[in-house]
């Protein structure tokens, strides 16, 4: 109970020094508002000129999936690739070990910082997209409060799974040195399962199935899927169930790899 | 330093991006597993793509008037532009931030070189080289289905056409890189990023409005567009020439900014 307690205070203070260190750099919060505006602007004109066309259909679901697939991403993101490989090659992943508690708390409390902070600044964007959306009647999503909250629960599994991931890959660095490849085909590998690229109603059935099985998609695309709200109840508990597996099967296997890979670990960077 | 400097002729500077190269490729010896992975994410990449088209386009011939084996030409030549632009300089640049806030960035004003030059090619990044190909791979296959229907005299316009992009590509790079001598961490690469990103599809799809912008005051129609319409004998060759006066004002103008900038470095080591 005392360590739970503890812990929650370690993790509030990490995500406040989150702010705080960010907040040195208004320039580039600004920058980030400005990038995502772009992004988006550029999906909403891709779209649009697609649907313009009248080649496919489901194209006010594709738009609205798109859209919020941005918006879900900022939720469950996790950046512990971007920093954890390089504490580990460089040697300062030895500051963790002689703190009296896991990295993993710190590596956390900057995620949902990082996460917080993208999602406020995406904002704007999102209103933005959403305007132009409904004007071009492109948006079909209303918003429904119990979809919200089950949506709600699946991001907070899909930030679990996607964290725990991203650790497993960085467990890696302990025994390959050069890891730069590895990062990014897991990014792109992770972002094609997920359906940040294609959506699943655009894949062939064996697709569909990995889709289904992988734990990518739990990340991403099932939380979308709620909030659109073309999910039927069987799907939605069928999904729930293996995103639940998954996040304790990724667990366990965290606390495997990390076990043996820590005994591989040489501290070079010293 | 100046008169050194400018006493460097180019064949002083091929010589030292000669060993650049070296080094990059023995680098490359070391990794080659990675390596591998890069050939694994490059056919990835090439998957994705085809596939996203794919579905762009639905059963339809055209998408905003641009055929299929069109659009693959360019999205090609942007696979072509980003990741060689990324083993070339645009890796270099990203890590420029890094060397400014270690005081590093000193070093490279030391050196008898042009310090944009130097900080944009001092190191060659062979995996990223490896991932271009993908962009050769779209490219070659668009050459390949309109064989008949092409002239050669527009396909050697066209990659020379092409070769003029990657200098723009390279000068907006520079531009917005260069903000991170006196103010790093703006996030302003991330603009960049987002800005050259809009080029993977034809001008074509944002509008008149926007179009109109980024033919004259972004041009980054310049980029894939202009190229693509010259292979596919839409354009004159007269915008070979406009291109190549874009890219030499937009590399001009870099200069000016880094060099503004450099004035205004402060160094995180003394």
């Amino acid at each position: 109970m005392k360590d739970r307690k503890q812990n929650k205070k370690i993790l509030s203070r990490e995500i406040q020094m989150y702010f705080k260190r960010e907040s040195q750099y208004k320039g580039q919060m600004l920058a980030w508002i400005i990038a995502d505006a772009i992004k988006i602007v550029g999906l909403c004109f891709i779209w649009l000129a697609a649907s313009n066309t009248k080649g496919i259909g489901n194209q006010e679901y594709i738009v609205s999936y798109y859209i919020l697939i941005m918006f879900v991403s900022k939720f469950t993101s996790d950046f512990t690739l971007e920093h954890g490989i390089r504490n580990i090659l460089d040697g300062r992943f030895s500051n963790f070990l002689v703190k009296p508690y896991s990295y993993l708390l710190e590596y956390l409390g900057t995620n949902i910082g990082g996460n917080i902070l993208r999602i406020v600044l995406f904002l704007p964007s999102f209103i933005g997209a959403i305007y132009f959306a409904r004007i071009n009647n492109l948006w079909i999503v209303d918003f429904n409060p119990y979809l919200i909250f089950l949506s709600l629960i699946a991001i907070i599994l899909g930030f679990g799974i996607s964290f725990l991931l991203g650790n497993i890959v960085c467990l890696f660095s302990f025994k390959i040195k050069e890891m730069d490849g590895i990062r990014i085909l897991y990014y792109n590998i992770a972002s094609l399962l997920s359906g940040e690229f294609v959506p699943s109603i655009f894949l062939p059935e064996i697709g569909k199935f990995l889709f289904e099985v992988l734990p990518f998609r739990y990340t991403l695309s099932f939380p979308v899927e709620l909030i659109i709200g073309r999910v039927n109840d069987y799907e939605k508990e069928q999904g729930f169930i293996l995103g639940f597996i998954w996040l304790l099967i990724l667990f366990v296997l965290y606390k495997i790899i990390y076990k043996k890979a820590i005994k591989k670990y040489e501290a070079e960077g010293i | 330093m100046k008169p050194k400097e400018s006493r460097r002729n180019i064949i002083y500077y091929f010589k030292v991006w000669r060993q650049v190269v070296r080094g990059g490729l023995k680098r490359s010896y070391l990794y080659k597993t990675d390596v591998l992975v890069r050939v694994l994410r490059t056919i990835l990449v090439l998957g994705i793509q085809i596939f996203f088209l794919s579905i762009l386009f639905g059963d339809k011939e055209l998408y905003v008037g641009w055929s299929k084996s069109e659009a693959y030409l360019v999205v090609g030549i942007w696979n072509l532009l980003n990741y060689l632009g990324w083993s070339l300089f645009s890796t270099n640049l990203l890590y420029l931030e890094s060397k400014v806030l270690d005081g590093k960035f000193d070093y490279i004003l030391l050196k008898p070189l042009s310090s944009s030059w130097y900080a944009s090619f001092s190191d060659f990044f062979i995996n990223n080289f490896i991932t271009a190909l993908s962009g050769l791979t779209l490219i070659f296959y668009y050459i390949i289905a309109e064989f008949g229907n092409i002239s050669l005299i527009n396909i050697l316009v066209g990659l020379v056409a092409i070769f003029i992009s990657l200098l723009i590509w390279y000068s907006i790079y520079l531009f917005f890189a260069s903000f991170t001598i006196s103010n790093p961490r703006n996030g302003v690469l991330s603009i960049a990023k987002e800005l050259l990103g809009l080029t993977k599809y034809p001008i074509d799809v944002f509008g008149d409005n926007l179009k109109a912008i980024f033919y004259t005051v972004l041009p980054i129609a310049f980029l894939t567009t202009i190229p693509a319409n010259i292979i596919r004998g839409e354009i004159g060759y007269g915008y070979l020439v406009i291109s190549l006066g874009i890219g030499l004002f937009i590399l001009l103008l870099a200069k000016l900014v880094w060099r503004w900038n450099v004035k205004k470095y402060s160094s995180a080591s003394s």
